[in-house]
């Protein structure tokens, strides 16, 4: 049977809840472990689409850009050709930029519930929070080398901005529930043996 | 709790309390009846709405849920199936408006208990059933509050059942479906609850919804964790609960029969003593309806036939009635046990200053106002069934004893002499 808490302190024929402080920690940070899992796949897809949905609505401007930096050279293809190279980049971006949130996703859910440890997502995880903070970086850079002026970049940069302190927040959240967890689980087995 | 307890197993305890056959009958229907007295059952017979006891699933699923319509509903809930246990009860680092509904939790031996059923004293068979549902439901539905809140009701994955193995228990992991037409499955651990709503005062967080049909099962036994309890587990173990919301019935069915105030913490062990092993295989055995096992065991009490329980069974006598006689109907008296309850329960909450089961007027000093069907309650003429007794002649269950204790060395004395 998978039972994720499997202890029965049996004192005098009687089960006994188990509330040890350490106990109602660990509940607590498994809890928060699917709670952030469940955020980072819903905004994983929310960070996908939008990035599609900006490839999809300028495309033609995009187009023009690679084109007009492809007429400096003799290459020779069509507007069609290119369309096509963007699409493929889209369906690799929207598989890999989604299915690296999925994994850390479901994996952090999966530890949480007590199923499994994986081991892929936390080094996966550190690489996002990192990206996070170079997006951001980048766009406080952005505003600052703006300034106060009609150029002033525009509010979705804003809001990728916060979107992405959110998600390195989560991000964050979640490695430090998953150390609580190993640790405390680590203290449960010692103590069982 | 379900009909196999509400009405056979109040019976039962009825019975024991030394109550005839007949008395037993109409106390164990008002217990039971508790869940029949709906809106829609009070306008079909053209009876008070403010007396509703219950919600049918379709009165529950066209209810408001804005601030008048949370007062209906916690009105309801909390003064007959999820009894407050303690109004004034404190939590550390929470709001106010989190405060007052983590008092409206349900649990044994509840402040507002004594008061339920000292309001049954001299009012008949009909308030002493209604008080019997409050009491046992309070062991079966403790842990839930009577108002719809996900904070406070909402359950999670960390939910088995202990099921008994050869060698003592064994857990597994309950699974929920929401599918309320699917029976729960009792062999696989699958069971219908209502489904997860994140919004705070959905009527699926109303009660233990959240944990479906689990704890009116008198077999259970689970390990859960509430949302209130800060990630603390709880282990519900319902035949224990159930025989202590049978002796407790038994103790309070006495003190309103012989004329003893009822105190809390009390259980009539001695008395259920001889019939403690067929009332325990029966808690124990694992079957979604123990109707059956029940009456069979309170036919064996009594020797007599119980009647099966129709919510039809005084309809007529009520709607024959006239508007001045309606009152001392069945139902009627029933009534005035439903409107005197509903307003005890919504006045302590109101005067605990939490305003989520509406607002209480205190009809002695500020005349009547409010809610026309509790005019009622005013002018009723005080009943009594049998002789009843005074204030000064209750006495408590200490100086029952003290008075049985003296009797016995007067009558010791008077051999000796």
């Amino acid at each position: 049977m998978n039972m994720l808490y499997d202890k029965m302190n049996v004192a005098e024929g009687r089960i006994l809840p188990d509330n040890a402080p350490e106990s109602v920690q660990l509940r607590k940070a498994q809890n928060t472990l699917i709670v952030v899992g469940t955020g980072i796949l819903l905004l994983g897809i929310w960070t996908v689409l939008k990035s599609l949905g900006i490839l999809f609505l300028n495309r033609h401007d995009i187009v023009a850009e690679i084109r007009a930096n492809v007429e400096s050279t003799e290459i020779v293809v069509s507007d069609e050709e290119i369309m096509l190279v963007l699409l493929l980049f889209a369906v690799l971006y929207f598989i890999f930029g989604l299915s690296a949130r999925w994994i850390i996703g479901f994996s952090a859910i999966a530890e949480g519930r007590g199923q499994r440890r994986g081991k892929i997502y936390i080094p996966l995880t550190v690489v996002f929070i990192v990206l996070n903070f170079l997006e951001m970086f980048n766009g406080v850079w952005q505003i600052l080398a703006t300034g106060p002026s009609e150029d002033m970049p525009s509010d979705s940069l804003l809001v990728t901005m916060i979107i992405n302190l959110t998600s390195m927040i989560m991000m964050t959240q979640m490695l430090a529930s998953v150390r609580l967890v190993r640790r405390y689980r680590a203290m449960e087995e010692r103590t069982v043996e | 709790m379900q009909l196999d307890f509400h009405y056979y197993g109040t019976y039962c305890a009825a019975m024991i309390a030394g109550y005839s056959h007949e008395e037993s009958v109409q106390v164990a229907y008002c217990a039971q009846f508790v869940d029949c007295c709906s809106g829609t059952f009070l306008a079909k017979i053209g009876g008070p709405a403010a007396a509703a006891t219950t919600q049918l699933q379709l009165e529950l699923m066209d209810a408001n849920t804005d601030p008048v319509g949370l007062q209906n509903i916690t009105r309801i809930w909390a003064s007959f199936h999820f009894l407050p246990n303690n109004l004034y009860s404190e939590r550390k680092g929470c709001s106010k408006r989190y405060l007052r509904k983590y008092r409206l939790l349900c649990d044994v031996n509840s402040e507002l208990l004594p008061d339920t059923v000292e309001l049954a004293r001299g009012k008949g068979p009909e308030a002493a059933g209604l008080a019997m549902h409050v009491l046992a439901d309070t062991w079966a539905h403790r842990y839930f509050a009577g108002t719809p809140s996900l904070v406070i009701n909402n359950t999670n994955y960390h939910f088995t059942e202990i099921v008994p193995a050869e060698d003592g228990f064994t857990e597994r992991p309950v699974r929920f479906n929401h599918n309320p037409t699917a029976p729960d499955d009792l062999e696989t651990g699958v069971f219908v609850n209502t489904v997860y709503q994140g919004s705070e005062h959905s009527v699926m967080n109303l009660g233990h919804g959240r944990a479906g049909h689990l704890p009116d099962y008198s077999f259970a036994r689970y390990r859960y964790m509430p949302a209130w309890a800060e990630y603390r587990e709880i282990i519900k173990d319902n035949p224990s609960d159930y025989m202590h919301a049978f002796q407790q019935m038994v103790y309070a069915l006495q003190c309103l029969k012989d004329g003893v105030l009822f105190q809390l913490d009390q259980y009539a062990a001695e008395a259920v003593r001889p019939w403690e092993d067929k009332i325990r295989e029966i808690l124990e055995k694992r079957q979604m309806d123990a109707c059956a096992d029940w009456k069979s065991f309170g036919e064996q009490l009594s020797g007599c036939e119980i009647p099966d329980f129709s919510d039809e069974a005084y309809v007529e006598e009520y709607m024959a009635a006239g508007p001045e006689e309606k009152d001392d109907t069945f139902l009627g008296r029933f009534i005035l046990a439903a409107l005197a309850q509903k307003s005890m329960v919504t006045n302590r909450i109101y005067s605990s200053g939490s305003p989520l089961a509406g607002i209480s007027v205190d009809f002695g000093k500020e005349g009547f106002r409010g809610i026309r069907d509790f005019r009622r309650l005013v002018t009723a003429r005080s009943r009594t069934v049998g002789p009843a007794p005074e204030a000064g002649m209750l006495r408590s269950a200490g100086q029952e004893q003290e008075a049985a204790r003296a009797e016995d060395r007067n009558r010791e004395e008077a051999a000796h002499d």
